[in-house]
């Protein structure tokens, strides 16, 4: 058992006392815990983490739910989710999501670490909720989403942010975690909906310094 | 004969057990403990103790609407941005306060005063710009960057301010250029990447025989980085193999309708 504690900024950047009024609705919140791995995993969630006030902002429960809000509902056609193309990761993102994770759970964790994947289990760890916004939160689920299917497979470059472990990806073709959690952030850049182009901002940025940092070769191109 | 044999069968049966025991202890999901405890207490953003209670009160408001969301999100932010306007150099001077007492692990914070600095558009606010982009970079607080790096969001800082002077450059500027063509040198690989990019398309003729007399030959590189839209690379795709096979979980596409919203 851990405890831990957070001061939260009050009216910032993130987003969340903007989605936070959208997902207050019982039919998100049961579509939300019943897809994207919430389920029968309460005992992660309450102690604090937001199971009893689900729509407060303000802990962890309603903060995931906005970052399945973004994924859920920032392509203007929401609803057709088919992996074929044209279709785009804004669009299938959430399927994606929903059919690699089976458990979502919350934690303190140490400070070192913001989420991780394990058989499909995904834990997520104090700086996903209170440093990053909406949509990088979304993003970072797609990251873990995206291990089911591939782990990294190159060492960063010289000089990248991420350090110098074997945890970059080898290209952008290689499709990995890092082009999904950047090519997402790039979607939302161009296409995102029912947003400002503050957030679109910042999912730019966002997605480029990964581009600049998180592959082994350069994709050479950026947003 | 019989008895040796068994008794190798043994054995081996034994050893087989052990590297499975080995193996799954090795791939089993992380049993953690189900019982964290968080507690919190809100505070304040920003404090602009340099400004007015009202015009403090409109750059947080500014800043709140950066991530507002529902179909009139876009509108109101910029009404709230046109509000500063008047008060431009006053309010950058307040960000330049803010910047030097907000925590630095405040990272998402520090960037929306950078964003803010960016979208006023004040060539006013060069020379602080120019002061955030010259402070030596930080070195990484966490252990494993590749699971949470600080350098990551400073470099989203950095080149936030990069774009802030590009923004300004764009209007021909050229103090805004010099600060630029300066900053192809800085220690960030993106930051150089940024200031290429901003100086290259807006300094016009010459630009690419400048970036190349003043860059080492080991960042030419950056000059051929395509600044793109997404349509233009090769998509993201899913295969069917991807698609883990799970028995356990009722997966259902009912997605809700959504039903547009303005916000407040």
């Amino acid at each position: 058992m851990a405890t831990c504690s957070y001061s939260v900024p009050d009216k910032n950047a993130s987003g969340d006392n903007f989605y936070g009024p959208f997902i207050c609705q019982q039919q998100y919140i049961d579509y939300f815990w019943a897809v994207y791995g919430f389920n029968g995993n309460k005992n992660y969630w309450d102690d604090g983490f937001g199971w009893h006030d689900a729509c407060n902002t303000n802990k962890p429960l309603a903060r995931t739910f906005n970052a399945c809000y973004l994924l859920t509902y920032s392509a203007d056609d929401y609803g057709n989710d088919s992996y074929d193309a044209p279709q785009n990761i804004l669009q299938w993102g959430r399927r994606y999501v929903r059919e690699s994770f089976d458990e979502l759970r919350s934690f303190c964790g140490d400070e070192d670490t913001v989420a991780s994947f394990s058989g499909g289990t995904t834990e997520l760890y104090l700086s996903f909720w209170y440093e990053y916004s909406v949509v990088e939160r979304a993003a970072i689920l797609l990251h873990e989403a995206r291990h089911e299917a591939k782990s990294h497979n190159a060492t960063f470059p010289v000089d990248s942010v991420f350090g110098t472990t074997a945890n970059a990806d080898s290209n952008w073709d290689y499709q990995g975690a890092w082009t999904f959690e950047a090519g997402y952030l790039w979607w939302f850049y161009a296409a995102g909906s029912r947003t400002t182009s503050a957030s679109r901002e910042r999912a730019r940025q966002a997605g480029n310094v990964i581009i600049d940092n998180a592959f082994a070769t350069h994709p050479g191109f950026n947003i | 004969m019989n008895n040796l044999i068994q008794l190798v069968l043994i054995i081996a049966v034994i050893i087989l057990a052990l590297f499975l025991r080995v193996l799954w202890l090795r791939v089993r999901p992380k049993q953690t403990p189900n019982d964290d405890k968080l507690t919190f207490d809100v505070v304040p953003a920003f404090q602009f103790n340099g400004l007015d209670e009202s015009l403090a009160g409109q750059v947080r408001e500014a800043i709140n609407r950066m991530g507002g969301a529902g179909l009139n999100a876009e509108e109101k932010y910029q009404v709230s941005l046109k509000a500063l306007q008047p008060d431009s150099t006053v309010v950058i001077n307040a960000i330049g306060d803010e910047l030097d007492i907000i925590p630095t692990s405040r990272y998402l914070d520090r960037w929306s005063l950078i964003q803010l600095i960016a979208e006023l558009q004040n060539p006013e606010s060069l020379t602080l710009l120019g002061k955030i982009l010259s402070k030596p970079m930080p070195v990484e607080k966490f252990k494993d960057p590749h699971k949470r790096s600080s350098l990551r969001e400073e470099t989203i800082i950095l080149t936030t301010a990069v774009e802030a002077i590009t923004r300004i450059a764009s209007k021909g500027n050229t103090s805004a250029l010099d600060l630029l063509l300066k900053f192809t040198g800085h220690k960030s690989l993106s930051v150089r990447r940024a200031s290429v990019q901003g100086y290259y398309t807006h300094f016009g003729e010459g630009a690419r025989e400048k970036l190349l007399e003043v860059l080492p030959q080991s960042d030419h590189y950056l000059l051929e980085i395509r600044k793109t839209n997404i349509e233009n690379i090769s998509p993201i795709r899913v295969k069917v193999s991807d698609i883990p096979f799970r028995t356990d979980k009722d997966v259902t596409n009912d997605v809700p309708r959504f039903v547009p919203k303005r916000d407040g």
